[in-house]
């Protein structure tokens, strides 16, 4: 069940598939009886006046009185074993190994000890357990990847902690798990679980600036945008009111940090591809394609369009 | 026979009353059998309501990444939906059975507060007028029927729909808060004369302990709606972070009314299957001290396991582990229950009815519905399936394969008594059997999706494997159910309107609203048969096997009657 690959998440497993085989074991019972029942009383059918007036058996009742407490304290063993185990309550004093900030309507992952600010794709080395701390910066929001194991709110009033492991390197889709608005449903979580040494290499990366990536090659039949005209148009601009890019003088927190954007799978915290047709569309009208967003709609001419996207999309 | 009759009193106030029929008469009303067809009748229309918003959700979750609705209509839909089915469709709808049915099943002419009980129905349709008015007005309410802080606050819902949502909700709670009153005055100071407290019908003594459960329960609710009110239109801070207030805090009020909600809307429920299954079976209530018992225990219980809605906030072990002790507390009284009403059916001569049928198919749904109910209060597995399709799926278990299947059972009925015409038991088997597979083809699939990871409440979702044709297939089960509450609407209609007359006991039935006429005139009874036990029309058609003569394994005993439960007319007579 969940087809997990941490600790936490095979524990649950475990527990729900035990919950499930006593339930159904209690279901078979319920409607084999009921069956039954009726199978006798047709049989009966026939027969003339009423049948016998029995109204109760009190040793019987205290039997299945007594019967789910035993089950159910039965079931109270494992459950409190494995919320001991999975759970990491309040930690002082320890360092959080990455920090997760809810926002309307994307994530904010921070990794503290190494500085690095990124958005909407967390990285993990595989193999390890993460202690992450959640925050909200507005409204209730809830960190959920099946795979990984259990859920947390997230609140603007309460830091909260968790543990996240993924044994096995892979990518590992999760939603955010509380209604937080207009567009709660398109809140997707991205874990990019990776060998250990992929991920130390990805997080040196994000710390270097990504200064100016230099021009690719041009495709025949392509005009190529021209990135450095595209990172002045990116400072020049309103971008930076929100946006952040590491070594600009972007340096604003209220929306995605964009820093190697080009490195990214999908746009809009889950709703689109990241390419850089969908990256244009996003930036000419991103509430045509993700409605309540609050990102403004931009006018750009058409080759200074070109040369933004092609700024943000060729730094990887 | 040397069985006295004894005499109903008469009210001491003249009920004020228009012509028969005229809208007058139905709105100048304070007759409680007037006020239950009107509360169960508004429960239905907004039932309809609810039930076509349900259905344009399930057209757009259809396929993934359907564009049919915008994401803000969508979240105003299900956030109306829940609204709609949970305070104008359960909430009337078991006060409106207990209305009309109370003062019948313990002989008596009326509540014991009959304005008290209008003004309450009134204050309902009112406040279920208002939550609709916000569409008029342009904003419906968009945060969720439980409204969560701090999405409720100004700078996210800066429209007046939480503001019609609060103070709409804030009338039909105070409404049913009067009508808890008014059950428990009526039940505990107005039955006929020899009627002890414990010789109620089981459906009666339900509406007792959900009378307490009201008064308990909704005023919690109320003093959040006010004070969510102050944050928006007067500054206050009560749930506002940013201010010093604390979002939680809404959660733990919320919630403490919340959970026993939950349990006022199923308990009035369970009280209808304990009338149906003994009368269909041929036998009495299996175990009534059990039953009468765990209901009393489900209500205190009720109030100590409001928090696990709460498991993923993150309010630590220690606070986690005692509410999810408590919640395994509460499966035990349910649990009793399911196997009384077993051994009820059990060894007896069983009619399948359609309101048998849909009891039936209760215990079984019901069944369901509590033990996914489990996998939430062991703590670890809700932290997976909570806010999940998973929950979803359970408490449309709950509340549909359950309550309201329990409800359909109950309307089938009384439908006879209340109306004087019989429901068409051929168009009622085809409503039950559409009705049961549109039902489980809905929801049933809604736990794996649940499990697949696909949260509540989104308009969109991905198109990840199966997602869509396991949406698919809900959204085709949605529209079978949907026709089978068609196919109902319009059996009523014709049972209205050319039905066959009913007679005044067509079930055999053994409870004193089956000793009056169909329907019953406006003064109920002038007498009613003398009360020596729990089914006193037995008692009357078998004077030689009366349920006092008789062991719980329906033994003879023979003896006297016990002497505290005759008036002391009978008293009299016994020792003649």
């Amino acid at each position: 069940m969940f087809e997990p690959v941490s600790p936490q998440g095979r524990d649950i497993s475990n527990l729900f598939i035990l919950t499930l085989a006593l339930g159904g074991l209690v279901f078979a019972l319920v409607t084999g009886l009921v069956i039954f029942a009726i199978i006798r009383a047709n049989r009966h059918r026939r027969t003339a006046g009423e049948p016998r007036q029995v109204s109760g058996n009190t040793r019987l009742e205290i039997a299945w009185t007594i019967a789910p407490a035993v089950l159910l304290a039965v079931l109270f063993v494992p459950t409190v074993m494995v919320m001991f185990a999975d759970e990491p309550g309040n930690p002082k004093n320890a360092t959080p190994d990455i920090e997760i900030i809810g926002h309307q309507w994307w994530w904010e992952y921070r990794y503290p000890n190494a500085k690095v600010i990124t958005a909407n794709e967390l990285h993990i080395p595989a193999g390890k357990k993460l202690l992450a701390k959640l925050m909200s910066s507005d409204v209730q929001h809830d960190f959920w990847v099946p795979r990984l194991g259990r859920k947390m709110d997230m609140y603007p009033d309460q830091i909260n902690y968790l543990y996240v492991t993924a044994d096995i390197p892979g990518l590992y889709n999760g939603n955010c798990a509380e209604y937080c608005g207009a567009q709660h449903a398109w809140m997707l979580i991205r874990v990019v679980a990776e060998p250990q040494a992929d991920f130390d290499a990805w997080l040196a990366k994000q710390q270097k600036a990504p200064g100016v990536p230099s021009q690719p090659p041009a495709q025949p039949g392509q005009t190529a945008g021209n990135i450095a005209n595209g990172e002045k148009i990116f400072l020049n601009n309103t971008c930076i009111n929100c946006h952040a890019i590491t070594g600009t003088t972007a340096n604003a927190e209220v929306a995605p940090n964009l820093t190697y954007l080009g490195l990214r799978g999908s746009l809009g915290s889950g709703i689109i591809q990241n390419n850089s047709a969908n990256l244009a569309r996003w930036i000419l009208n991103a509430k045509a394609i993700k409605p309540g967003v609050l990102m403004p709609a931009y006018q750009f001419s058409t080759q200074d369009l070109r040369d933004l996207v092609a700024y943000l999309e060729e730094q990887k | 026979m040397s069985q006295e009759f004894v005499l109903v009193p008469e009210p001491t106030d003249a009920l004020p009353i228009g012509k028969t029929g005229s809208l007058l008469y139905w709105i100048a009303s304070v007759d409680h059998k007037l006020l239950g067809i009107m509360y169960i009748g508004a429960a239905l229309i907004f039932f309809v309501i609810g039930g076509v918003e349900a259905l344009v959700m399930r057209l757009q979750l259809g396929s993934a990444r359907n564009t049919l609705l915008s994401p803000e209509a969508y979240n105003q839909l299900f956030t109306l939906h829940g609204t709609t089915m949970i305070f104008l469709v359960f909430v009337p709808m078991v006060v409106g059975f207990g209305v009309y049915l109370v003062p019948l099943q313990i002989g008596a002419r009326d509540m014991a507060f009959p304005r008290l009980n209008a003004l309450g129905f009134w204050m309902l349709v009112f406040g279920g007028l208002l939550l609709y008015y916000s569409i008029i007005a342009g904003s419906p309410p968009d945060s969720g029927w439980f409204a969560h802080a701090p999405l409720t606050a100004k700078q996210y819902s800066s429209a007046q729909g939480v503001d019609y949502w609060a103070i709409g909700l804030l009338l039909t709670g105070i409404g049913t808060t009067t009508a808890g009153l008014n059950f428990i005055v009526t039940i505990l100071t107005m039955r006929a004369k020899g009627m002890r407290l414990l010789q109620v019908p089981m459906f009666t003594w339900i509406m007792l302990v959900d009378g307490f459960l009201i008064i308990g329960t909704l005023p919690p609710l109320n003093a959040a709606l006010v004070m969510l009110l102050i944050d928006r239109n007067l500054g206050g801070a009560f749930f506002n972070p940013q201010a010093g207030g604390s979002s939680i805090l809404y959660q733990h009020l919320f919630w403490v009314f919340g959970h026993p909600e939950v349990y006022l809307l199923v308990l009035p429920t369970f009280g209808i299957i304990s009338e149906v299954l003994p009368v269909f079976s041929r036998k009495p209530l299996f175990g009534f001290n059990f039953i009468a018992g765990s209901a009393l225990a489900i209500a205190f219980l009720s109030y100590a396991a409001y928090a696990h809605h709460m498991f993923a906030v993150g309010l630590g072990n220690a606070f986690n582990a005692f509410f999810a002790m408590s919640t395994a507390l509460i499966a035990i009284p349910t649990g009793v229950k399911i196997f009384n009403w077993i051994a009820t059916i059990w060894g007896g001569k069983i009619r399948f009815t359609t309101s048998m049928l849909f009891a039936v198919s209760f215990i079984v749904l019901f069944t369901i519905g509590g033990i996914s109910g489990v996998t939430f209060g062991i703590v670890p597995t809700d932290w997976q399936t909570t806010d999940s399709y998973y929950l979803v799926a359970h408490f449309h278990y709950v509340l549909y394969g359950g309550s309201f299947f329990a409800v359909m059972s109950g309307l089938y009925y009384w439908f006879p008594k209340v109306t004087g015409r019989m429901l068409s038991e051929k168009w009622g088997k085809w409503v039950f059997w559409l009705m049961f597979a549109g039902f489980n083809l809905t929801f049933f699939i809604q736990h794996i999706l649940g499990l697949m990871g696909m949260p509540r409440r989104v308009y969109s979702y991905d198109d990840l494997p199966n997602w869509s044709l396991f949406n698919l297939i809900s959204t085709l089960g949605s529209f079978l159910l949907a026709f089978s509450v068609l196919l109902f609407i319009i059996s009523v209609v014709l049972a209205l309107v050319k039905g066959e007359k009913a007679p005044d006991n067509p079930w055999d039935a053994w409870t004193l609203e089956w000793a009056t006429t169909s329907p019953p005139p406006i003064e109920n009874f002038e007498q009613v048969p003398p009360i020596r036990g729990r089914r006193p029309l037995w008692d009357l058609q078998h004077p030689d096997d009366q349920d006092w003569q008789r062991s719980h394994s329906g033994e003879k005993i023979g003896g006297q009657p016990h002497e505290a439960s005759l008036p002391s007319e009978h008293r009299k007579d016994n020792s003649q």
